[in-house]
């Protein structure tokens, strides 16, 4: 069976110790983080250490790929807590040592190859394909999301306004996607989006192991930017951010890339937009993975959130590169091959959060923004706790 | 491995109506996964053997059902906790290929009783987990400081001493010292209570104390690497929170000092420290590095005090390169040694410790680096940390952390020199009458190898009686 994907990874895979710190997080000397681990969903194999273990297994021709475990690959979310976590770093770059989210997604790789697919992830990569986005609808709808507001389409604006399948298709992205596109626009930032002419970043393409496909969006997408005239791109998902800064360079993008949290942390910094509010009302945040522990970006929606007068930001016992993933990532937002039911992560996620006692569970990625509306209905807690991404908490704090 | 093919195991179908078909496993792939042993001895690259069937019980009832299947089919059962024993071995090399690996990941609940003073904890808690809840609530329960993050409350308490080296171990003992009761599911599945509390007195509802009014039973499941009975759950005391922490370094240069200051220490009453850690690294000063634990700024000025008068009086003084030892200190953590020793190109490291009588500490210190130079020197020993911990007042734990510069746990005659140094370890520090804290690994066998006749016979009774056919741990003491 093809280990190709696996076998360039052979020299590091070999490396690991198997301590298993890569389960747990020691700073907070809290429960594990990996969110396999944390929600029990997994045997041995489905921890970050175990499947170091299985990797080896493989490459010395031990075991085979298999669809059983496909499916336990599959529940990875790709939070990187592994990565972070382990401390056996290559001290000339700073990296991990044992990557374990990319032997993962290289094992992915393989499995795709090897035509060894579960039916969600199947379906999922099958609906990019034929559809161009998960939700099987259709590319001129793409844009939908923008009619009725004065969003203007890109034409050479400052900013191209990049929104992603779950900005565009999701109704709790759309919204959040109008929300931070009318922000931006009403604080001066000059910026269009493709609508009908967008297509899926594939981050999650890529994750799941689909590179060809993946490839083949990155190509589009960097073609229709360069044709458009795009030099700077504002995503609203993370998950679109990490494409574009970290895996569309290879196919020669070079592009500015940022999150939307980024621009507003620098409008913000020394405007005077809020006025001061009397009562205090607490609120948390959640790092998102693709923005925190993947890119290191765990300041800007803080700055943002503590710039806002009346806003008490309490932090949840994990946060930054501590926090606990809402189970979205590595495209489990979509084929929830983690499940997990009453211990899914987002539920244990959204229970961290109320024990802070804030009203407001701030998110910063549509993607978590719908994991934890979900969580929500399923812990029966509407009204308890209201999940607000950060541009809606802005445009709220501005209109007073 | 085809789907068919994956209800091979003899008990397949029971175990999967007991836990549930998403509890059990007899995938080829996943059953390996539990075959590798952590880092942190030599040894570490070999695989132990594969169980037949992994499953991951979620209560104790289920344990038991389990237990009783087992029973009947006479399937040896290996249980599992947080796959952290730092033994070279992992515990599954025991048995025949049905073993039943009982992962007891899902065994995570954790009861905090803030009027009793008493934490229960399911026996699959990582220890990290346990004390973080505990400390949440203000409070603090003794335990295994390395490696927190790695080992279940199950796994350590059935190591040698019952809690490996909590903090605090200098001052307070092991965990085994806070432990008040057990759940355990004996080799026949009948659940069982130990210590002096609920399901040992009819008329107690809480846990009071370990003593039930007869023989302490709790021991006898202490350090028994499972094989008298499957752990589930344990109540600790837990104490107040101390609010001063008080870390300080001290230079003792050679050994004679470093000696006669820590014997004095040790035998201070009260202790002057909670934790005190003596290292050197190579051929160059000893170190102490000592914690003060209190609640009051005046309780730690007291012993800082005392502390730093014997120190002193024994040629002591305080260190001025206090970010280069925190670093060596921080050597200690598992995660350092990777990271210590991956950018090298080797992962072969050594951390071997044992438990021996404090006045032969250094002599055994001394032949314990003869041997290791002996035997691993080839591997390029670029770094040696030495150390010894007081355990109470009798005994140390004593051992030497090495850094090597070549030598991969693929490689055969690596494997081989390592395999060879844990053995010869192992049968030094069971002639200077000690052991080692390690867990369920090929060090049972070395230390039982010392057990005289007679107890040796008690102990063979003991087994024969709890478990009649064999089934928890078979052989784990070759006895």
């Amino acid at each position: 069976m093809e280990t190709k994907h696996l076998n360039e990874l052979r020299e590091n895979i070999f490396k690991c110790m198997g301590c298993g710190i890569c389960r747990g997080v020691w700073e907070r000397k809290d429960e594990a983080m990996c969110p396999v681990w944390a929600t029990c969903l997994g045997f041995e194999d489905s921890t970050p250490r175990g499947r170091v273990t299985v990797a080896q297994d493989i490459l010395d021709g031990v075991i085979d790929y298999s669809m059983p475990l496909a499916e336990s690959l599959y529940r990875c979310t790709d939070c990187a807590c592994c990565a972070t976590t382990c401390d056996a770093m290559d001290l000339a770059t700073g990296k991990p040592i044992v990557d374990v989210p990319k032997i993962v997604v290289a094992s992915r790789m393989d499995l795709v190859e090897n035509s060894l697919v579960p039916p969600p992830v199947r379906n999922y990569l099958k609906a990019v394909y034929v559809n161009g986005n998960p939700y099987k609808l259709p590319q001129e709808d793409r844009g939908k999301w923008a009619k009725g507001t004065e969003i203007p389409v890109f034409s050479g604006q400052d900013y191209l306004f990049y929104v992603g399948d779950v900005g565009s298709y999701d109704e709790r992205g759309q919204k959040m996607a109008r929300s931070v596109a009318t922000l931006l626009i009403k604080l001066g930032i000059s910026l269009g989006i493709l609508g009908s002419n967008e297509l899926s970043d594939g981050n999650d393409v890529r994750v799941v192991g689909e590179f060809g496909l993946f490839q083949h969006l990155a190509e589009s997408n960097i073609s229709t930017f360069k044709d458009a005239g795009v030099r700077k791109i504002i995503s609203l998902d993370p998950h679109s951010y990490n494409a574009f800064k970290n895996h569309y360079p290879q196919f020669g993008a070079d592009f500015e890339v940022f999150h939307y949290t980024q621009i507003l942390d620098d409008i913000i910094r020394d405007s005077k937009l809020f006025k001061a509010k009397g009562n205090s009302i607490k609120l948390t945040y959640h790092d998102p993975c693709y923005l925190g522990r993947h890119n290191g970006l765990y300041e800007p929606p803080r700055n943002i959130l503590n710039k806002i007068p009346g806003l008490e930001l309490i932090e949840m016992g994990r946060n930054k590169k501590s926090a606990f993933c809402c189970g979205g990532g590595g495209g489990n937002f979509f084929t929830d091959m983690i499940g997990g039911e009453n211990n899914s992560p987002n539920r244990i996620r959204l229970r961290e959060a109320l024990d802070t006692e804030a009203h407001i569970l701030a998110v910063a990625c549509p993607l978590c923004a719908k994991m934890f509306e979900d969580a929500i209905k399923a812990e029966n807690l509407e009204g308890r706790l209201l999940i607000k991404d950060i541009s809606e908490i802005v445009q709220e704090a501005i209109q007073g | 491995m085809t789907e068919s093919s994956r209800n091979n195991h003899p008990l397949y179908s029971e175990i999967r109506s007991i836990v549930g078909p998403e509890h059990v496993t007899v995938d080829e792939f996943s059953r390996r996964a539990y075959t590798r042993a952590p880092f942190v001895s030599m040894g570490a690259g070999g695989r132990g053997k594969t169980p037949g069937i992994a499953v991951r019980p979620g209560s104790t009832e289920e344990i038991a059902e389990i237990v009783k299947l087992a029973n009947k089919s006479r399937i040896p059962i290996v249980p599992r906790g947080g796959g952290g024993s730092v033994s070279p071995f992992p515990p599954v090399y025991i048995g025949g290929d049905d073993n039943i690996l009982l992962d007891t990941q899902r065994l995570n609940r954790i009861n905090i009783d803030t009027e009793y003073m008493t934490v229960t904890a399911e026996c699959g808690v990582i220890l990290s987990a346990l004390a973080e809840t505990v400390r949440k609530k203000g409070f603090q329960v003794h335990t295994v400081d390395v490696p927190i993050h790695m080992d279940s409350v199950g796994g350590v308490l059935s190591g040698f001493v019952g809690g490996g080296e909590p903090s605090d171990v200098a001052s307070s003992g092991t965990m085994n010292t806070f432990l008040l009761g057990l759940k355990v599911v004996l080799p026949t599945g009948e659940i069982i209570q130990t210590g002096g509390g609920p399901g040992t007195n009819i008329h107690q509802e809480k846990f009071l104390h370990r003593e039930a009014g007869g023989p302490d039973m709790t021991g006898m499941f202490i350090g028994d690497g499972g094989a008298f009975g499957i752990k589930t759950e344990a109540t600790f005391n837990i104490f107040p929170q101390p609010s001063i922490y008080l870390p300080g370094i001290t230079d003792m240069g050679g050994d004679e000092n470093m000696w006669k200051a820590f014997d004095e220490l040790v035998k201070t009453a009260p202790y002057p420290y909670t934790r005190l850690l003596s290292f050197r690294e190579g051929n160059g000063p000893w170190y102490f590095v000592h914690v003060i634990r209190a609640h009051s700024q005046e309780e730690a000025d007291t012993k800082k005090k005392i502390l730093q008068n014997i120190c002193r009086k024994n040629g002591g003084k305080a260190a001025t390169v206090g970010d280069q030892i925190m670093q060596i200190a921080g050597m200690f953590s598992a995660r350092r040694l990777g990271q210590q020793t991956l950018p090298v190109g080797s992962t072969m490291t050594y951390f071997g410790e044992a438990l021996v009588p404090k006045p032969r500490s250094l002599e055994y210190l001394k032949e314990l680096n003869a041997l290791l130079d002996e035997t691993v020197g080839d591997l390029d020993i670029y770094k040696r940390v030495d150390f010894v911990v007081p355990y109470l007042r009798a005994t140390t734990i004593t051992g030497i952390l090495l850094y090597f510069g070549k030598g991969t746990t693929r490689d055969e005659a690596s494997q081989k020199m390592a395999k060879t140094a844990v053995k010869r370890m192992e049968e030094l520090f069971t002639k200077y009458g000690g052991w080692t804290e390690t867990h369920q690994g090929t060090s049972f066998a070395h230390t039982a190898s010392a057990w005289s006749p007679t107890y040796k016979s008690f102990m063979q009774a003991i087994k024969k009686t709890l478990d009649p056919n064999d089934i928890l741990m078979p052989g784990l003491w070759r006895i």
